[in-house]
């Protein structure tokens, strides 16, 4: 009874992109119960134009369009942009942070494997810097939520909310804006940002962030993703951010850090993407702690409320000095005398 | 606002200089000095020493290039291949091999008819890399394992009994 | 993670060796080892007889091929030579040359006692063994390797190399004592200081048997230093890398094992050396699973250059399969007009199936948790697809078995094993090259040294005449010289001071 060293059955890169949207559905559940149709009508958005595009770019380069859509990495990028974007964004938005994800980020790199940075990311960022006051957002009173699909769908279609209109009442600051608004005494709320679960966020984000907790490790139970990544992500933060709350209790706590914004996303959905992610275990323990590290600093200290875009992105640019420093070693120790 | 804009233009210039200076620095001392570029150019030609190049051998024509005397696209034996590694080396575009310095052929080897040499040692003399044993009036023999398949010694016999086979691949399976 | 490869049935039905009849015709590559092929030495229209060498050289790696059956050459090519059978010649065709007779009666010690390394190495080449595992490494240049000292280990593989495979163990069942000679044989070619039997875990009672019957046949020099070594039933574990590291407890790559005293024999190379050695019966067959479209599998005794057509006329219906010869997981598509070479220890015949589509490395790398020698696939495939031959000899490319799990583990289906051997043939070549070129270099940088050299002696050459003619004269010459120049100024001074008369007067003096 001679058995493979590995696994016989065959998935395909479709079938761990299958995965990875089975893994989302708890957190998207959450998503959707607290963004109400906004939420929904964001993911359909983001997602067809995703698929569209992909379709587009692939014929222009005269490749098969029916085996790259077969492979979901479309619709994954889709769906990860909507699950940053707050809700009753104008329509033109979830589309355009598609297009620049499928179209700039990923096939002017080459397509599927070759794309240095996660397209979703750099999709939702080029939003982040070029829209920031549209994406800061997010309906914070349960009222909000309760908009029928026909009011929502006018709001969209007539230019999303705006902090101008008469929905000045519902709307405010994230709470990392918040955090970070408080910490440069720009706000005069003046009780700390919560730190203890059910008090995080306007948004009561550490329900999505467990749930995405659940589906991350449902994850790496299935073997699609590594334990390495989110770990090292989680694990520096958390370091980070005690050692920060010790030094100056005005910081923010872990429990603040962990389930707030987009962590938990970030550490298993986002940053475990394998194209743009470091390809040893070693390599990846690097990248992901400092992703972690940079999510501290620029949600403390930066100019912006979302961190786990940029610190992805930009530890992104290191992969590829990471890889070669990963070669770099492995010819070290090959010259190193064997015993 | 005059005060302003004399302050920025003269911030950006200095860390301009600044960084130039770095730069500078971090060329020269990052260079790998122990070999000199010709010589690292010299490690990237075939070695075939045929002079299609136009310089009587590869050392040569690495020196040309380096001194800037010479394009990187007039050695035939080495092949676009190696018109990409001397230009991954100098930083310059991939070109064209130039046509005019021959073309590229599969690697090859003289090989001597033997029963109609004469013994007259001209090719003894042109074999850059003293590929070929004999002596006067008796007869010669190429050396297979040595000869680079440079063509310099077909002009030289006045009877031509040298031959150029393509040499073929090696039956070994991997 | 350890799913069982359903293709491999329980021992107990593992199905018999079964002897498959002569062909009428038999096409015998002769390159059936890694080697050039060795010379021709019969010629067409020649009978020839079962076990008659038709090729000959003295060169270890160029290894002899026999007829595997009695007829005549009928065509002589550079890759082969066909054979057929004689119409209603039975009488003829019937013998079956043995190399060496031996008299009756020699038991196998007063056999291995009698024999040098040399001579083990002269039988082992003139009977055309190879490694019969796969490799088809030449096995007499495989002991000369050693040279004059003997083997630390000698590896005894009897662990089937694919999960598909089931040749190994049938020949257990079959015939364990021939494998049990040969084995002796081989501690004896190679004075091991050491044997070790190394089988999987299914079959370790097979394995017991075997080392039962060689301690009871073996000298006993060598029976204290035979052992048994189980290892874990899972592929690749009969890849020859993996199972020495595993019998002799320490991790080896292929070059490790190529540069040490370590030497490993397949049993079916065993049971040949013993058909060889002690019966004379030289490598004109070789066992083989065939395994038909409908995944049943049959283990066939073939007469090398068999045409495989033969095969899928005996078990298949239509005759469009494809032929896959080696295992489920290292096989290689191979012509309809292939046959049975030393190297076919596995015959696959299949309907094609289609393939699934290959698409862009995602670098997921499962293919590093798939691979059993801890290379990093997904880093060896951008090197291999950039050519970068340095970073290529970084990652080790050098240590791939070529096991393909990583194929199996590949999402996008990449055929990394295919990539990685072709990659490792082109960092042979180009490592080739480049010593080729450094000899060159070197052998010209000599000859300008030569006639640099010569140059100079010949420019000193010049210049030591230049300088013998500006030299000041010596006291001895000078004063000659001026001898002579003042007995010719008296001899003018004369001419001047006489008469011209008397000037005359020498031709008249002639005339007189």
């Amino acid at each position: 009874m001679t058995t493979l060293h590995t696994n016989t059955a065959l998935p395909g890169v479709s079938h761990l992109m299958r995965l990875v949207l089975a893994a989302l559905i708890p957190g998207t559940a959450v998503f959707i119960y607290q963004t109400g149709w906004g939420g929904v009508i964001n993911l359909l958005l983001a997602i067809i134009a995703a698929v569209v595009f992909e379709a587009i770019a692939v014929k222009l380069r005269r490749r098969s369009v029916r085996t790259s859509l077969e492979d979901y990495s479309a619709v994954v990028t889709g769906w990860l942009i909507a699950l940053c974007l707050p809700p009753l964004l104008a329509w033109w938005l979830p589309v355009l942070a598609a297009a620049f994800a499928i179209l700039l980020a990923k096939h002017l790199f080459g397509g599927l494997g070759q794309n240095i940075f996660n397209p979703a990311m750099a999709g939702y960022a080029l939003l982040l810097i070029s829209y920031p006051l549209d994406l800061g957002l997010w309906l914070n009173t349960p009222e909000a939520f309760n908009l029928s699909l026909h009011d929502s769908i006018a709001i969209v279609m007539n230019g999303g909310v705006k902090l101008q209109a008469n929905w000045d009442a519902l709307t405010g600051a994230t709470a990392l804006d918040q955090h970070r608004g408080w910490l440069l005494k720009t706000l005069d709320n003046p009780t700390p940002p919560g730190n203890t679960f059910g008090t995080i966020g306007a948004a009561h984000s550490e329900w999505a962030n467990m749930a995405f907790l659940v589906g991350g490790i449902w994850l790496w139970h299935k073997r699609i993703i590594q334990w390495q990544i989110p770990l090292a992500f989680i694990v520096t933060l958390l370091l980070c951010t005690t050692i920060g709350n010790l030094i100056n209790p005005l910081q923010a706590g872990p429990g603040f850090h962990l389930f707030g914004g987009a962590t938990m996303l970030g550490a298993f959905f986002i940053a475990t993407d394998p194209v743009s992610a470091a390809a040893s275990n070693r390599a990846r323990l690097i990248y992901a702690a400092g992703a972690g590290g940079l999510v501290y600093l620029i949600r403390t200290f930066g100019a912006f409320p979302d961190a786990v875009a940029f610190a992805i992105l930009l530890m992104n640019c290191v992969v590829p000095a990471l890889d070669r420093m990963d070669i770099w070693l492995l010819g070290r120790n090959n010259e190193a005398p064997k015993q | 606002m005059a005060h302003n804009f004399v302050t920025g233009i003269f911030v950006v210039t200095a860390i301009a200089l600044l960084i130039g200076v770095v730069l500078g620095y971090a060329a020269s001392w990052f260079t790998s000095d122990n070999e000199s570029l010709s010589a690292q150019i010299d490690r990237l030609l075939p070695q075939t020493q045929c002079a299609q190049c136009g310089y009587p051998g590869c050392r040569p024509y690495a020196d040309a290039i380096a001194n800037n005397e010479a394009d990187i696209n007039q050695c035939p034996p080495g092949g676009e291949a190696g018109v990409a590694a001397l230009a991954d080396l100098l930083g310059r575009p991939v070109i064209a091999l130039d046509p005019d310095y021959g073309e590229v052929k599969p690697p090859l080897l003289a090989l001597i008819r033997e029963d109609e040499c004469i013994g007259c040692t001209l090719c003894i003399k042109a074999c850059p890399v003293d590929a070929i044993v004999g002596a006067a009036k008796l007869m010669h023999t190429v050396i297979a394992d040595q000869c680079t398949g440079c063509e310099l010694c077909l002009p030289p016999c006045p009877v031509d009994c040298i031959d150029l086979i393509v040499i073929a691949d090696t039956d070994q399976p991997a | 993670m350890d799913t069982t490869a359903h293709v491999h049935d329980s021992p107990s039905r593992t199905p018999p060796v079964i002897d498959w009849p002569a062909p009428e015709r038999v096409c015998i590559p002769l390159r059936q080892h890694q080697g050039k092929a060795a010379a021709v030495i019969v010629t067409i229209g020649q009978a020839v007889n079962q076990g008659q060498l038709l090729t000959h050289s003295d060169n270890l790696f160029e290894v002899p091929v026999h007829a595997s059956i009695s007829g005549i050459v009928d065509t002589i090519t550079a890759q082969q030579i066909t054979l057929r059978q004689t119409p209603n010649g039975d009488a003829q065709t019937g013998s079956i040359t043995r190399q060496s007779q031996q008299p009756q009666g020699t038991t196998i010690t007063t056999l291995y006692n009698g024999w040098s390394r040399s001579e083990y190495l002269q039988r082992i080449h003139n009977a055309g063994l190879v490694g019969l595992g796969g490799s088809c490494y030449p096995v007499a240049a495989k002991i000369n390797k050693l040279g004059d000292k003997p083997a630390d280990t000698l590896l005894i593989n009897a662990a089937e190399c694919d999960p598909s495979i089931c040749c190994d163990e049938a020949l257990l069942n079959h015939s364990i004592d021939e494998i049990a000679m040969g084995i002796c044989l081989a501690q004896h070619a190679t004075q091991a200081k050491k044997t070790i039997i190394g089988i999987e875990s299914d079959k370790s009672a097979l394995g017991q048997l075997l080392l039962t019957s060689v301690l009871n046949c073996c000298a006993q020099q060598f029976a204290a230093h035979t052992e048994l070594q189980v290892v874990p039933a899972s592929y690749p574990n009969g890849a020859e890398s993996l199972l020495m590291s595993h019998c002799v407890g320490r991790t080896l790559t292929p070059t490790d094992i190529h540069e040490s005293q370590l030497i490993t024999f397949n049993i079916n190379t065993c049971y040949s050396l013993s058909q060889a050695l002690i019966l004379g019966n030289p490598c004109t067959h070789r066992i083989a699973t065939i395994i038909d479209s409908q995944h049943n599998r049959f283990n066939l005794r073939l007469p090398l250059g068999t045409p495989i057509s033969d095969l899928i006329a005996y078990y298949e219906q239509r005759r469009d399969c494809t032929i896959v010869v080696g295992g489920e997981m290292m096989g290689t598509e191979v012509g309809l007009d292939a046959v049975v070479t030393k190297a076919s220890n596995c015959i696959q015949l299949k309907y094609v199936k289609t393939q699934p589509t290959v698409r862009p490395c995602v670098r997921c790398s499962l293919c590093v948790d798939a691979c059993p020698v801890s290379l990093k696939p997904q880093l060896l495939l951008s090197a291999a697809s950039t050519a970068n031959y340095t970073n290529l000899q970084t990652l080790n490319l050098q240590n791939c078995i070529e096991c393909t799990c990583c194929d199996r583990a590949c999402p996008s289906h990449i055929p990394l094993a295919g990539i990685f051997a072709k990659s490792k043939e082109q960092m042979r070549q180009d490592t080739h090259a480049r010593q080729m070129a450094n000899l060159a270099k070197a052998r010209y940088e000599k000859r300008q040294a030569r006639l640099e050299n010569s140059k100079q002696r010949e420019f000193k050459k010049l210049d030591k005449k230049q300088s013998n003619l500006n030299q000041p004269e010596k006291a001895g010459q000078q004063a000659k010289r001026k001898l002579v120049e003042e007995a010719l100024q008296r001899a003018r001074d004369k001419k001047k001071n006489q008469p011209p008369a008397n000037n005359n007067t020498s031709p008249a003096d002639g005339q007189s």
